[in-house]
Formats: structure tokens, sequence, C-alpha cells
């Protein structure tokens, strides 16, 4: 079994929690620097020395009584447009929980992003949003294989 | 923290576990008309729109456990193709056409190798509380996630399914 460390980098300035959200953040003892609309959590790979960010979105998103804040791991940028035989298989792929996201490349962004996410409340647990981040790094790690064999990009 | 004992979403069958019988308590609690779907593994609800439209929005009666906490898919259907493959640009743009929650993706049927466009998100649970009232947090939460699923599931069905009402 291999272990992994967790990176922890620059915690964010003094001061209490701005919502629950960071509340709970702050409860996972997980280092974490706030960054433009986000919490971006490091996660350090010692082994392999391999280091992998995975974000939560500061603002949650809103539908009648559910409000989610995403959690996402960016885990492929690619200047190349993907395949069709990948696309299909990207589309035709089914997660146990949370969304396989495939952004195009556009003027601004000029690459094609791939990433993995999931939605959260804010009265997750400290506990449960650990298991979450650590799923969210692990599953990105998983589709980042899957996607660059299919693409026949070397790992 | 040992990261490698956290599962991935990537789906494992050992990861399904037996049905609890506890979400059919919480959609009972939501008030909403339900049944069983044909295939009998799942729970599912018809929502009437504008110009006798309808849209079925399905509850996976078997749940994958992710620590402590249950996952239940909750999707509907807003295209059915033929055999052939649709195209590149068609798969591109249901893709691309993203929503707050949740994502869209395709299926090729076993059967009659037809293939469909459904739309999908998941219920998170944790504890089911001994008593479940229209109020509980968890079922306000259910209950408006199969308001969601049904409001985009009928928007991309006018988008994208033609004619047709699926």
């Amino acid at each position: 079994m291999t272990c992994f460390s967790v990176l922890l980098s620059i915690a964010i300035g003094g001061g209490f929690p701005q919502n629950s959200i960071e509340s709970k953040l702050k409860e996972t003892k997980l280092n974490y620097k706030q960054i433009e609309g986000f919490y971006q959590l490091t996660f350090v790979n010692s082994e392999k020395k391999e280091l992998r960010y995975i974000y939560i979105r500061s603002t949650p998103d809103s539908y009648l009584s559910l409000e989610k804040f995403e959690v996402m791991s960016i885990f492929l940028d690619q200047k190349e447009a993907p395949k069709t035989e990948t696309l299909f298989a990207l589309a035709k792929k089914r997660l146990s929980i949370g969304s396989l996201i495939y952004e195009k490349a556009t003027p601004e962004k000029p690459y094609h992003r791939y990433r993995y996410s999931v939605n959260i409340d804010s009265n997750t647990s400290s506990e449960a949003l650990s298991y979450i981040l650590s799923m969210a790094y692990n599953t990105g790690i998983s589709l980042e294989k899957e996607v660059k064999q299919l693409e026949g990009v070397s790992q | 923290m040992i990261l490698s004992l956290v599962a991935s979403a990537v789906i494992q069958q050992d990861q399904l576990i037996e049905r609890p019988k506890s979400i059919e308590s919480v959609l009972k609690a939501t008030g909403l008309n339900y049944s069983v779907s044909k295939n009998g593994k799942n729970y599912q609800l018809v929502f009437d729109h504008k110009n006798n439209r309808k849209q079925t929005v399905f509850v996976t009666q078997d749940a994958t456990k992710f620590g402590t906490m249950l996952s239940f898919s909750v999707y509907t259907n807003f295209w059915v193709g033929t055999t052939n493959d649709p195209s590149r640009e068609f798969v591109e743009e249901i893709l691309l056409d993203r929503k707050k929650y949740g994502h869209a993706y395709f299926r090729k049927n076993s059967a009659d190798e037809k293939w469909s466009g459904w739309f999908g998100w998941n219920f998170i649970i944790i504890e089911i509380p001994t008593e479940l009232s229209a109020e509980d947090p968890k079922v306000k939460e259910l209950k408006d996630t199969l308001y969601y699923i049904n409001q985009v599931g009928e928007e991309m069905d006018l988008k994208f399914g033609g004619s047709l009402d699926h």
C-alpha cells in the first residue's frame, strides 16, 4: 500500500472562516490557499514527487433549496482536440459519483481541458469533505490514465 | 492521510451495495407520486409539462457506498437515436452544454443497439433520520434534485430531442 503525504501549503490569512465550507475545510486540517473564486488544495505523491491540485469553488450554485459547491480535479490540459473515439468513450463514461467534464479550447483558453467534478453541501461534515477531496484526487489520476491511453499519449 | 484507501469514482462493481430500504422512505416523504420502473431497478416519477409533454425521472434503488456516504443516481432520458453512431458534432454539442450540476451522457442499448442521451446527477445521503417529514433537509434535497433533473431533462429534450417527447 502506498502512502501519500499531503503538502500543507500556504494557509489562508488569519481571521475567522468566511463561510461554512471554509470552516469545514479548516476542520479537515488540510492546508489550502484561497485564489480567485476557489480554495486550492495541494496534494503531493511523495514517491512520484508529483503535485496535483484539487479546487473547491468558493461560491455555491443554487437551485431551489439546493446549494452546492463544486469540487474539481483538473487532470489533463491538451493542445489537440480529442480523437473522435476518445470523445465517444468520454460520452459513454459512467462514474458512480460525480461527472467527467470536457471543455473545448477557446481563443482565450487555447487547450482542451478534462476535469472531474463533484458537488458538496456546505453542511458536509469535515470527515466526508476529506473523503471527497481524496476521492477527487484518486479519480483524477484514474481518469487521466484512461484519457491518455485513449489518446495514445505516453503516461 | 492514506489516499490510496479512498475509492475512485470510476465504477467498480464491488462498490455496489445491496438495495437499502431507506431511499424509498425518503422518496415517500417527498409526497411525490412514484412507481417502480419496468426493470424493477429504479423508482420512476413522471412530471407533466406544457403541450401534454412528460418527463420521466429515475432514481436508482441500488446505491454506491463511499466511506460513510451512499450515492444514488437520479437521471432522465432526453434523446433517442438510431443504431448509427451520432455525429461527433452532436456528441460534442451535448457534452459542452453544461448545467450547474450533473452531466449529460450517452448509452448504446445492448438489446436494440440504439443510441440514447441521458442527463444525471447524484443524491448523496449518510444517515436516514428515523422520523421523516417533508421538511426534513434530505427530503427537501431529494425533492429539489428530482425537480432539477426534470427541468434540465425537459429543456434538453426540447433542444435536442426533436419532435419526440422522451
